[in-house]
């Protein structure tokens, strides 16, 4: 029998009827009055999930996994020496938001969310008078981040809106208490680390579930060979949530807000079937250094994954492609900045492999940023250090607002015509072990300087190194730690990180 | 006509049976709650805390009342005489078979989940074995009727103490919720 409506079109509809849910009441009316006075363009956030600048082509990674995102760079500005605030989603996407380093907004954990005071202090909160917000999260991490924030959203797409499988309850049955709900049914239905806390429902739940995975995952085999994209049991394919895009963008509110925060190329790397063999070639990475946190994965397997995650950037790339193919051909991007970046890179070097890692390598923090202005018609490059926090100043800065003394971030070059190039510093902070409410004393501090790039890890016992520096204009892979070579600016940046490490700690300290 | 001494099921028995059905069940989801407790007095204030051992707990409650139901039912339901007059002492022991199986397959899932034909009949036998180890005890050992009641009897206090529990958790949950 032939469908009424297939799988997709379902999709996209019932990506709408949350629109007419949350709507702001007047909002549809007030569009055409913002619109025609153009006073502010869209904004258009594409986060790829774990994408680092160091394996994108565009930023002159050999393997050439990003064709699709360089022609869009023809147009824009590209920024090249731009920092993630931590080096997972986290405390990626929370200073991404809150122009704030984790040490302010507190976000540095797995499950964390930012702390009250720093609930409404993101560019979303700030502009929601002005713009339109529209968000959605394939990585449940970010979705805990936006969903403190959707008060001030137009439209909050939840993750399962336009995920394959979903497998969560909680924010169903308690909508009132999203993170505490989320991660205890986290907890008793799948274990978090561990076995799960219900000794017998979890295992009905978790023989259900999988084979509803298994279920659709088959009706994927030929497009998928590998597998779904999945991340915390919630399973879905790129293609879905570029459809919604070009489906809906069009029709959104002006001005408007969208931030789409899109999981490829994070692992499990499944990249599509026609791109699965991509780079079996003969490119051999620069052997470098173990580190003390290093695995005992071998250099080959390594390797392996290394190839898969590029592939895996090529099909992400493709779909972004697609997307603002369709969006320029259809007029839509007409008074839109687009804005690509990423949450925070992964590793393939000196035995480690992913991103959960004490670690704060460049392929870790150095995040693509790449901004396509309206009318913008040749491509800027920038070498100047920025840093995700740079985002909200920026976008204030566009809506003709004031900068907030709380914010640690710049409005980033290029937009500023009083901005003039001195130097800064910027931070990335790995703090998992740290207590949210504690003086930061436990974790991974990278400070850059340009050229030099201090990587700190506190509480280290003897057997470890303290901190390592490197001259990233010489020696852009890491490889030479010049802290013994080169004491004296060693001592004078970790002189430097003491003294905003003492002034970040001030409001735990016990008195 | 008293149609209470005519049902295989007593209130005393059904505390029994509710003991068994709460403990392991609450056993079980504390000691995982106690795993997870530095991770989240590391990352979360003291009400979140108290807010993710709530949830854990009453899902706890819910899930012991699920498994308790059934056999309460089927106890009202069916005479005193039937299954020999060993109603109680058979689901008791049912019970904790389960419940022993349930923490064996929790323990060993990602090795169960991939078991063959062979291995699955295997175990499928094992499981009804334990069955039939269960019903021999029942009706072939009656010191076993004294000394299962006995015990179930002693540790009854302890299944009323996690009672206590799930309640004030389920006013916590009220709180964040209302």
């Amino acid at each position: 029998m032939q469908k009424l409506i297939n799988r997709r079109q379902f999709l996209r509809l019932a990506a709408l009827f949350p629109m007419l849910l949350y709507a702001k009441p007047g909002s549809f009316t007030s569009i055409n009055q913002t619109s025609t006075s153009g006073k502010f363009p869209n904004i258009l956030f594409i986060v790829l999930d774990t994408l680092s600048a160091r394996h994108m082509s565009v930023y002159g990674y050999p393997r050439d996994t990003t064709p699709n995102i360089a022609r869009f760079a023809e147009r824009a500005t590209v920024y090249h020496s731009h920092y993630a605030g931590g080096n997972f989603t986290t405390p990626g996407t929370a200073s991404l938001f809150t122009g704030t380093y984790p040490w302010s907004h507190r976000a540095f954990h797995m499950h964390g969310v930012v702390v009250e005071p720093y609930r409404r202090k993101n560019f979303f909160s700030l502009t929601a008078q002005e713009t339109y917000g529209v968000t959605y999260s394939h990585n449940l991490l970010a979705e805990s981040l936006l969903n403190q924030f959707k008060g001030d959203l137009g439209l909050y797409l939840k993750t399962r809106d336009l995920a394959l499988v979903d497998t969560e309850y909680s924010d169903l049955v308690f909508p009132e208490d999203y993170n505490a709900s989320f991660w205890s049914e986290a907890l008793i239905l799948r274990g978090t680390g561990s076995r799960p806390s219900s000794l017998f429902l979890s295992l009905l739940y978790q023989i259900l579930s999988k084979n509803e995975i298994s279920r659709i995952s088959r009706q994927y085999t030929q497009r998928f060979p590998l597998g779904l994209s999945q991340i915390n049991d919630v399973y879905y394919v790129l293609e879905d949530a570029v459809d919604w895009l070009i489906s809906n963008l069009g029709s959104l509110p002006n001005p408007y807000m969208a931030y789409f925060h899109l999981l490829p190329p994070h692992e499990p790397y499944f990249p599509r079937r026609e791109f699965i063999n991509y780079f079996r070639d003969d490119y051999k990475p620069m052997a470098k250094p173990t580190h003390f946190s290093t695995s005992t994965d071998q250099v080959n397997a390594v390797n392996e994954q290394r190839r898969l995650y590029d592939a895996h950037i090529a099909y992400a790339d493709s779909e972004f492609g697609r997307l603002i193919d369709t969006l320029q051909k259809e007029g839509t991007l007409n008074n839109t900045m687009v804005i690509l970046t990423s949450d925070h890179g992964e590793l393939f070097e000196r035995g480690i492999r992913g991103h959960v890692t004490p670690t704060l390598y460049e392929p870790l923090i150095n995040i693509p940023l790449i901004i396509s202005r309206p009318g913008q018609t040749s491509r800027e490059d920038i070498y100047d250090v920025t840093s995700c926090v740079d985002i909200l100043p920026t976008v204030l800065h566009l809506f003709g607002k004031e900068i907030p003394n709380w914010c640690e971030g710049k409005i980033l070059p290029g937009f500023n015509v009083n901005n003039t190039t001195t130097s800064r510093n910027i931070y990335a902070v790995e703090a998992k072990r740290n207590a949210v409410h504690a003086p930061l004393t436990k974790g991974t501090i990278a400070l850059i300087q340009k050229p030099y790039k201090l990587i700190h890890y506190l509480n280290s016992n003897k057997a470890q190194v303290k901190y390592e520096l490197y001259n990233l204009e010489n020696d852009p892979e890491e490889v030479e730690d010049l802290s013994i070579s080169n004491p004296s600016v060693a001592s004078d940046l970790f002189h430097q990180l003491e003294i905003k490490l003492t002034d970040i700690n001030q409001p735990y300290l016990k008195k | 006509m008293d149609i209470s001494r005519k049902q295989a099921l007593t209130s005393n028995d059904a505390v029994l049976i509710l003991t068994v059905v709460i403990l392991p069940i609450h056993i079980w989801s504390i000691l995982h709650v106690l795993e997870e407790m530095p991770a989240w007095l590391i990352r979360l204030n003291l009400w979140d805390v108290a807010g993710l051992i709530s949830y854990t707990q009453v899902f706890a409650l819910v899930e012991s009342l699920l498994l308790f139901i059934p056999p309460v039912l089927l106890g009202l339901l069916i005479r005193r005489g039937w299954l020999g007059g060993y109603f109680t002492e058979l689901t008791i022991s049912i019970v904790i078979v389960v419940s022993l199986w349930a923490i064996a397959v929790q323990e060993n899932f990602g090795t169960a989940r991939n078991f063959n034909l062979a291995q699955e009949l295997l175990w499928g036998g094992l499981f009804l074995l334990s069955f039939a180890v269960v019903i021999f005890f029942v009706y072939r050992l009656p010191r076993y009727h004294a000394a299962v009641r006995s015990l179930v009897g002693r540790i009854t206090p302890l299944a009323i103490f996690y009672l206590g529990i799930d309640l004030v958790c389920l006013v916590v949950l009220l709180i964040r919720n209302v």
